[in-house]
């Protein structure tokens, strides 16, 4: 037996898969050592393929291909279905040789790795209901008095020393942040984090009175917050000494270290660290120690609604496109060319092709969910910025992807969009570039929720944050000349900008065609043409399609 | 410790894994194109190069590090390590953080800015104007006490212990209790320095809101781009 598999092969997988079947069917006749010797084995096979496939699946989940998505989903069911096989080890071990017993006590430890490692490839939905062992388990370890036994595991080729307990913090805690709103390489930063911050990972029985996340041993969930009142079983991890190392991260970032220095996460781009150093301060914030309602979620009838995904095609059809699509097409369809039909119809089957429908399952005061299929929602990923329409007569709402998780079908998936603006508007904002030419782009303007408008801000493209130079408006015979002074939040390839307002002046007669678009006035050709040019929105066909200012 | 058994016992025989496979699979399988021979030459700890190694603590891949992480923390404020240098522009972007209620990142900009400037006082007495605003006792009482320490001749050291005082009046660091205190002053503007340097007249704030109304509430901007076809012919 090679010490190494090439999971990408089918056969691969197939082999590995019929190892550990034979290893599980042996179980029950084989001796203790060799149990675990077996179960060791099997690991060292799945980290050596994993470990080679990790660096390109981790850094380019973006670009996963049916594939890297097959090998994924394999991976999780791997370490989901060696956590099991480690559980039914520790299990029959634990009757042989107690719970505390050197072989269980190593099984253990396999078990909740696995289980952690399980919680960074789900692609499927994950089986929840696994919580029940695992804190069967730690409940043994903890009445034998060896839940503080350390113990060697190996992980991405590395060997690394934790106790039980820190193992079994590990996996809730990587359950907890795997639920849709951390992505792939977000995970495997904050796991890699995760093994730097053991010694930390330590339960008291006791609440303790400050912030700290809890785990019911004799239930079958994961982390929570707060206090447990009905003196049941429980663990508590306080939060502040995490706190204190994620703290001790920053000031690591900025003597210009990456923690750890080594490894896959290490190779992940610094805004991966960063949005994960963010989702961390927002979990371990303690004004979240006290229950929060949720927002009332109403279920909706399943209604298609045409989704929106990124600031370009928001900006080409989010504010509608969808309306105008069906039926300015047909309403011009007479005064066309043959060449022009031609065309429209191309466009429209493009158009078609490209659509993004998806079913509206509840709506609550936050936001939106949605259900997809796998097909349906390719390409939308968390952080993603979306427009949507929910009846043809109101205006399109802006938000943000905040979760995206596995449909209750196989196949389908789940997903939450928080609620930015429900009145966003396009806007055309000029500025004069270095050679000192006028070039107009355009985007989204959202209002603050007060009147002073300090807190309004705009949809900007990432790539327009690298100037920050004036831009102007020009609205109702005034230009206001503004500049974008910092982010307020930000997605993938796009970012919601704060802006200040450098001063005003009336707009001179001959600048009158520069404005900010308004439906439904009379359309200038030339003036059309050029604003679409400027915005960008050209196409090699772009003759046949214009845009009402 | 819980070694692996492998290590505990190195004498104990590895398990067999191709007769456990034969006794389990009717159809060998050809293993060949399948497996590779391991992590002995590529893939030999890699991961675990000394950190004194010139390739990971070199002082120009730290600088990179610091320089790519102040831009992607702060972006749209400052884009590196090389904004830093214009203390008016940090304290400008702190205090639109503080005024977005991300006084956290505001302070930490700051703290990026007085690592690489720590002489340059209107750093410093930002930072604790913004703590102060925050009611952030315990870091104003720890922050003053490093200014102190870093501008003993600081003449605005009087203006710090009057904050100190009304912040945190049990700190015997800002003097006795019963000094000056800014809320004995009474009026419509609070009596603090503005050494975060907010504008002195209204006219951003006059501006801004003028700009919310035309588009929000006169109407004037609508839902912008809408594709429609025409022909030339048309």
């Amino acid at each position: 037996m090679k010490s190494g598999l090439h999971f990408q092969h089918p056969n691969a997988r197939g082999e590995f898969e019929r190892l550990r079947g034979s290893v599980r069917e042996s179980l029950g006749n084989t001796a203790s050592g060799d149990v675990v010797r077996a179960v060791e084995e099997l690991e060292e096979v799945l980290d050596a393929g994993v470990r080679r496939l990790k660096p390109g699946l981790v850094g380019s989940t973006l670009h996963w291909d049916p594939a890297d998505r097959g090998v994924s989903e394999w991976i999780y069911l791997q370490h989901c279905a060696l956590a099991d096989l480690a559980r039914r080890a520790a299990d029959l071990l634990e009757r042989r040789e107690g719970a505390c017993g050197m072989h269980a006590l190593r099984v253990t430890a396999l078990a909740f790795l696995h289980w952690g490692e399980a919680a960074k490839w789900i692609v499927n939905r994950r089986e929840r209901l696994a919580f029940g062992w695992i804190h069967y388990l730690m409940r043994n370890a903890i009445e034998g008095g060896c839940n503080l036994h350390p113990c060697e595991v190996r992980l991405d080729g590395r060997q690394r020393v934790a106790s039980l307990e820190s193992l079994f913090l590990r996996a809730l805690f990587l359950d907890r942040f795997a639920g849709g709103n951390l992505s792939g390489p977000q995970l495997e930063v904050l796991d890699a984090w995760l093994w730097e911050w053991m010694p930390d990972l330590r339960c008291t029985r006791a609440w303790p009175g400050d912030p700290a996340f809890r785990v019911d041993l004799d239930g079958n969930g994961g982390l929570r917050r707060g206090e447990r009142t009905d003196g049941g079983p429980s663990l508590y991890l306080p939060i502040a000494p995490l706190e204190a190392r994620r703290r001790a991260l920053i000031e690591e970032f900025h003597r210009g270290r990456i923690v750890p220095s080594v490894g896959v996460a290490s190779d992940l781009r610094l805004e991966e660290h960063i949005a994960v150093l963010d989702h961390l301060r927002a979990a371990f914030e303690a004004k979240r120690e006290k229950l929060v309602e949720r927002k009332e979620r109403r279920p909706v009838a399943g209604d298609p609604i045409e989704v929106c995904v990124g600031v370009a095609e928001i900006l080409l059809r989010g504010f509608g496109g969808a309306t105008a699509s069906s039926e300015g097409l047909s309403a011009a369809k007479a005064s066309l060319s043959d060449t022009q039909r031609l065309r429209q119809v191309q466009f429209a089957s493009e158009y078609e092709a490209s659509r993004r429908i998806l079913r509206l399952v509840d709506i609550s005061d936050s936001g939106y969910g949605f259900e997809a299929t796998e097909k349906e929602a390719a390409n939308l990923a968390v952080d993603d910025l979306v427009s949507l329409r929910l009846a043809r007569d109101e205006g399109c709402v802006l938000g943000r992807v905040t979760r995206r998780v596995p449909g209750a079908i196989l196949g389908h998936v789940t997903i939450g969009i928080e609620e930015l603006s429900d009145h966003p508007r396009s806007i055309t904002l000029s500025r004069t570039t270095a050679d000192g030419r006028r070039e107009d782009e355009a985007f989204i303007y959202v209002a603050g929720s007060d009147a002073c408008g300090k807190q309004d801000s705009f949809i900007a493209p990432e790539k327009s944050l690298r100037d920050m130079e004036s831009r102007d408006a020009c609205i109702a015979g005034q230009r206001f000349t503004l500049r974008f002074n910092r982010v307020r939040r930000s997605g993938r390839g796009w970012a919601l900008v704060g802006f200040e307002i450098l001063g005003v002046e009336p707009v001179k007669p001959v600048e009158t065609s520069v404005v900010v678009p308004v439906r439904a006035k009379p359309v200038d050709i030339q003036t059309t043409a050029a604003a679409r040019a400027r915005a960008g929105l050209v196409t090699s066909r772009g003759e046949g399609i214009e845009y009402d200012l | 410790m819980l070694m692996r058994s492998s290590t505990s016992a190195p004498t104990a025989p590895r398990v067999d894994f191709e007769r456990l496979l034969a006794a389990t699979c009717k159809l060998p399988v050809d293993l060949a194109p399948i497996e590779w021979d391991g992590d002995v030459d590529d893939c030999a700890e890699p991961d675990l190069a000394p950190v004194d190694d010139p390739r990971v603590s070199g002082e120009g891949r730290r600088r990179r590090i610091r320089d790519r992480y102040i831009g992607a923390r702060f972006p749209g404020a400052v884009s590196g390590a090389a904004d830093l240098e214009s203390p008016e522009r940090v304290i400008k972007a702190a205090r639109l953080y503080f005024e977005d209620g991300r006084a956290e990142t505001g302070q930490e900009l700051l703290d990026l800015a007085i690592e690489q400037h720590p002489h340059i006082e209107a750093l410093w007495l930002a930072q604790l104007e913004i703590l102060y605003l925050a009611y952030d006792a315990a870091r104003f009482s720890e922050r003053a006490k490093a200014f102190r320490q870093s501008h003993p001749a600081s003449t605005h050291w009087a203006e710090v212990t009057r904050l100190g005082r009304a912040l945190a009046p049990d700190d015997k660091f800002f003097g006795a209790k019963s000094g000056p205190r800014p809320n004995e002053h009474y009026g419509p503007w609070p009596h603090l320095p503005n050494w975060i340097q907010a504008s002195w007249d209204l006219t951003g704030e006059v501006l801004a809101s003028d700009f919310h109304r035309l588009l929000e509430r006169e109407g004037v901007a609508v839902d912008g781009f809408v594709p429609r076809v025409i022909g030339k012919a048309a």
